[in-house]
């Protein structure tokens, strides 16, 4: 440790940090930062602090255990025989396998593999970036957040690393991005080795939040060294209406007749390159920029005449439609056989990732005029790992390349192999993954044209199962994109771009206000577009913004959301709310890797609200967030295997996730909590000690449901948390109430259990539920109000009793953690509920 | 386990005492010349007297198509229920011994099916569902309506 500074004063009190981290060599100086600059004195005297840089996730399994007791894992899509080593393989089923291991624990390694599978598609991404701008700008290049952003402003890398927010350069992010990289191999590792569920499945936790420090990294650099817009670098009073909405995009947008060339995937430098490229060379106005998936996202931050097209999950389709004269290509969260479609219409294909090919020839050595001589000679693509040169190749091909047309079917065509249809197989709709009623279509087409097509065209992602299937080969998929020339030119929306992070300044402006009411809550959209019905994301972000929710958006959702078009008021979406963080307005962060803001700015609460510092301090963050608002992420389309982890870093900072529809229940793993089991549902009241009952809420970590109105219903009533006050609660109940009655024709079947007190009814419905509670759970009411309520426990207790023994009325302050537990010697005040008013302690 | 023909499985849902028919969002989309396959998931509800889990959106539907003790609930949540040592869920007194699946895709009923741990379970749909304990085979949608009609005339 030599003489490495130790110690500081914080207030009136020495904190020496060898006493609060457990091995302090080599993160002196971070330590001494966080501490200085954003840790304070109260933390060190009343709780037993520690601080954890470079996390591990043992270091944190106080608080993953904490989660997985309440939500125990159930399994799905389980697996029942290990061939994990060379002992087996060994069917779990009935017993342990030769290791020891258990059909649970195995089910858990599948559910890590599958995390730590979807954490490295973004690791390889952000790692490939750091790179280059390390070599281009070198490492002592300053990064920055955001002149808004300060310390107390939390990033994963803080959360998880302690390095300083603020000061940063790229080899801060370099050291962040190493740690992140070397807890993945151990989660890697352990998803072979592991036999605890619960230790492994903290581990899928622990590689969804290290895939928030990848995005971190690499939003941290499109930022600050690309341009990428930031709303920290703005002032709040803009935010209302920034950035404009000014992006337009979908099929129906891309000009006729301009050359097309469409980036892929995670293809942001390449991107980044062409489009300035065409800046400096004044040739924005005679090509069509277009973007599928995150590049649509990133690219619509800095240069407003991209038009984003679809979401990765829908790539096939586009490109077999056959717009792009050029497609750069990279890796992206999913494994497409894109050259199959690019083949078929004459797209040449730069395909851009070090990390892997995909069956193009190595023309990275070779000279520019080479390659694209060959390509536009018809050569399908090329494999690039010089980013520059990529660029370049991609601009001259686009303005060299003449492609055919007529790549699609023709209406007599698709009529001719309609007809080969069997009338009695029906094994595409069998085996399509959104059931969609392929079959019916088909002989529809035979009769009709292609025109039937339209309704299972919209819900078709083109994953290419029914062509596979078909016993008579009849291109189905060809049909289906023949199908899209009809709707094509309707295909239209606007979009804001991603506005990037938010800093504390903005959101402690309605953080409050969500508390106090006003609000049914706040809601989290993300979603990658395989949905069955494409307008679900739309309506979904519509209805709860609407409804005073405070809505984040981000990746592909958000273009699906911008679909959404009011036919009342002739508005996209967008053009219809706000984009401040507040009440009622829709806020897109940006592109996949951006929806890190809307959780680095969610978890801020304890910092705002209850003076906790971030810096290596997940477990209480956790804590203070879960127990106090932590709001609801819903996932509409979770095909790919980034969602996995995307959603574990979720739940793990307490955030409830509700996914669907239908690729949801390909999971292996959920987090469903019981709420009819009472004795599943407690805190710590920290200053007691004890253990206090509470409602079922929130109702479940990580639930699938099958359509759009269960999302929002079941969205609406997971905002609910013991210590919401009353108008939040009321409008919460409300609101959830009423969607279930609109969608289900009935009343939720466990709107009692998150009743405590006459005032928090709303009023709308409060003599009905008055009755019902009287009539049907036996508590005592007396006019319009609560007499006596049923405890959980089965007794009949007056109100006060119930006040001062059940949820957290009266200031209680919940943990689920007992190291949370402030110092009773050191508090200074009681709680109300123990003594009625808060008095200073003699 | 195999594939079962409509009369076998008739004869095992009527064994059963203590059954569930959970009915998923395919019943409001699936259309057999104008009868839709939430007709049938009343037909059978009623002759079999079943408590109905209403999921997706079906509840309304099935109410009114007369069925009686029927209620709005989320599949997912009925599947952790089982797994419980105690039965509270109120869709009905005692915990089910059978859990009849109609109206799922065959990716939700997979994932439903598989993840359920204290009951057996039925897969009424057109496509084989290995992991439930009895399931239906594979069928076009016109052998399935025909399985679907054997099976209520059965019951
Ligand atoms: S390509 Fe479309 S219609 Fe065919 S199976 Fe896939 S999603 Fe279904
Ligand atoms: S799989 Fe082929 S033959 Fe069978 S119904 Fe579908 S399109 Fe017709």
């Amino acid at each position: 440790m030599g003489d490495k500074k130790t110690k500081t004063v914080l207030g009136s009190s020495e904190v020496d940090i060898t006493k609060v981290c457990r091995d302090i060599r080599g993160v002196e100086d971070i330590v001494l930062w966080a501490v200085e600059n954003d840790w304070m004195e109260n933390r060190f005297q009343q709780f037993d602090t520690r601080i954890f840089p470079f996390t591990d996730q043992a270091d944190v399994s106080e608080w993953d255990s904490h989660l997985l007791d309440r939500y125990t894992p159930l399994y799905c899509n389980t697996v029942e025989t290990c061939t994990d080593c060379p002992l087996g393989p060994c069917n779990l089923s009935s017993g342990k396998g030769v290791c020891g291991l258990e059909f649970e624990g195995y089910q858990a390694r599948l559910s890590l593999r599958k995390a730590c599978r979807g954490c490295s598609t973004q690791m390889v991404h952000s790692r490939e970036l750091l790179d280059y701008a390390i070599k281009v700008f070198g490492r002592e290049k300053e990064v920055s957040w955001g002149a808004h952003h300060d310390a107390s402003d939390l990033s994963h890398i803080g959360l998880f690393t302690c390095i300083p927010m603020g000061g940063q350069n790229l080899a801060d992010l370099d050291r962040a991005l190493a740690y992140a990289e070397a807890q993945l191999v151990k989660l890697s590792s352990a998803s072979f080795t592991g036999t605890d569920a619960i230790e492994l499945e903290g581990m899928v936790f622990h590689a969804g939040s290290m895939l928030m420090i990848g995005k971190d990294v690499i939003e941290l650099i499109k930022m600050s060294l690309f341009g990428l817009t930031n709303a920290s670098d703005h002032e709040v009073s803009e935010m209302i209406d920034w950035p404009e909405v000014n992006v337009v995009g979908g099929l129906g947008n891309v000009e006729p007749g301009k050359p097309v060339i469409t980036f892929m995937g995670d293809t942001f430098l390449l991107a980044y390159l062409v489009a300035n490229q065409l800046k400096e060379k004044g040739l924005t106005e005679k090509v069509e920029v277009c973007g599928i998936g995150p590049a649509g996202d990133d690219l619509a931050r800095f240069y407003e005449r991209v038009r984003p097209l679809a979401p990765m999950t829908k790539a096939r389709k586009i490109l077999r439609y056959g717009i792009s004269d050029v497609l750069v290509g990279g890796s992206s969260c999913m494994n497409l056989d894109i050259l199959e479609d690019t083949k078929r219409v004459g797209t040449r294909v730069i395909w851009v990732s070090r990390d892997k090919n995909i069956g193009l020839p190595d023309r990275t050595d070779s000279f520019v005029d080479d390659i694209v001589k060959d390509l536009v000679a018809g050569a399908p693509g090329a494999w690039i790992r010089l980013p520059e040169k990529a660029a370049e190749v991609a601009l001259k091909v686009l303005q060299q390349v003449k492609r055919k047309g007529d790549y699609r079917l023709s209406e007599e065509k698709a009529k001719a192999e309609a007809k080969k249809c069997r009338e009695d197989c029906d094994l595409c709709f069998s085996n399509c993954p959104n059931s969609l009623l392929l079959s019916k279509a088909v002989q529809q087409v035979a009769k009709e044209g292609i025109k039937a097509l339209a309704e299972v065209e919209k819900g078709c992602f083109g994953c290419g199962a029914c062509v596979k299937i078909c016993p008579e080969n009849i291109p189905l998929l060809d049909l289906i994109v023949a199908s899209m020339e009809k709707r094509a030119p309707g295909d239209k929306f606007k979009l804001r771009p991603g506005r990037g992070p938010l800093p504390r300044v903005e959101t402690s402006s309605w953080a409050f206000s969500s508390m106090w009411g006003n609000t049914p809550g706040i809601c989290h959209l993300l979603g990658c577009g395989d949905a069955k019905h494409e307008e679900d994301l739309g309506w979904i972000a519509y209805e709860l913004t609407a409804r005073n929710f405070i809505t984040f958006v981000a990746g592909c959702a958000a273009g699906e959301v911008a679909r959404h078009f009011n036919e009342k008021t002739k508005k996209y979406i967008f053009d219809e709310f706000g984009a401040e963080a507040n009440l009622r307005n829709l806020i897109n962060t940006g592109d996949c890797a951006a929806c890190v803001h809307i959780l680095d700015q969610a978890m801020k609460w304890p910092r705002t609200g209850a003076g906790a510092s971030h810096y290596g301090n997940f477990a209480e963050t956790a804590d203070i967030y879960g127990n106090l608002v932590s709001p609801p992420l819903l996932v509409w389309g979770a095909l790919p295997d980034r969602m996995y982890p995307i959603v574990a870093a979720w739940a793990r900072g307490g955030c409830p996730v509700v996914v669907g529809p239908e690729s949801a229940f390909d999971w292996h793993r959920f987090l469903p909590g019981n709420k009819w089991d009472w004795k599943r549902w407690w805190y710590y009241d920290s200053w007691t000690r004890k253990k206090r009952p509470v409602e079922p809420a929130p109702k479940h970590m990580i639930i699938p449901v099958e359509t759009r109105e269960e999302a929002v219903t079941a969205v609406t009533i997971m905002c609910q948390r013991p210590v919401a006050i009353r108008d939040f609660r009321l409008i919460g109940l409300e609101t959830y109430v009423e969607f279930s009655l609109a969608a289900f024709g009935e009343w939720p079947d466990d709107w009692p259990l998150f009743v405590r007190s006459s005032w928090e009814l709303p009023v709308r419905y409060k003599a009905k539920m008055l009755r019902e509670l009287a009539d049907k759970h036996g508590w005592e009411v007396e006019r319009l109000n609560l007499k006596r309520a049923k405890h959980p426990d089965g007794r009949l207790v007056d109100m006060e009793t119930m006040q001062n023994e059940f949820s957290c009325m009266g200031g209680v302050y919940p943990t689920r953690v007992p190291r949370m537990f402030p110092d009773p010697e050191i508090r200074n005040y009681k709680t109300s509920y123990e003594i009625g008013v808060k008095e200073k302690k003699s | 386990m195999s594939a079962k023909r409509p009369s076998e499985l008739a004869t095992c849902l009527k064994s059963k005492k203590r059954a569930l028919l959970l009915t998923g969002a395919l019943c409001n989309e699936l259309n057999f010349d104008g009868k839709s396959l939430l007709d049938y998931a009343a037909e059978i509800a009623k002759k079999l007297k079943l408590p109905v889990a209403a999921t997706a959106n079906t509840a309304k539907g099935l109410k009114e198509r007369g069925v009686e003790k029927v209620a709005k609930k989320y599949a997912a949540e009925i599947v952790d229920f089982i797994r419980g040592p105690e039965w509270k869920e109120p869709i009905t007194t005692e915990k089910p011994e059978l859990l009849i699946f109609l109206g799922y895709s065959p990716k939700v009923a997979r994932g439903l099916t598989s993840g359920v741990k204290g009951a057996e379970t039925v897969a009424l749909g057109n496509v084989y569902i290995k992991e439930a304990n009895y399931s239906l085979g594979d069928a076009s949608l016109k052998q399935y309506q025909q399985n679907l009609e054997q099976l209520i005339k059965a019951l």
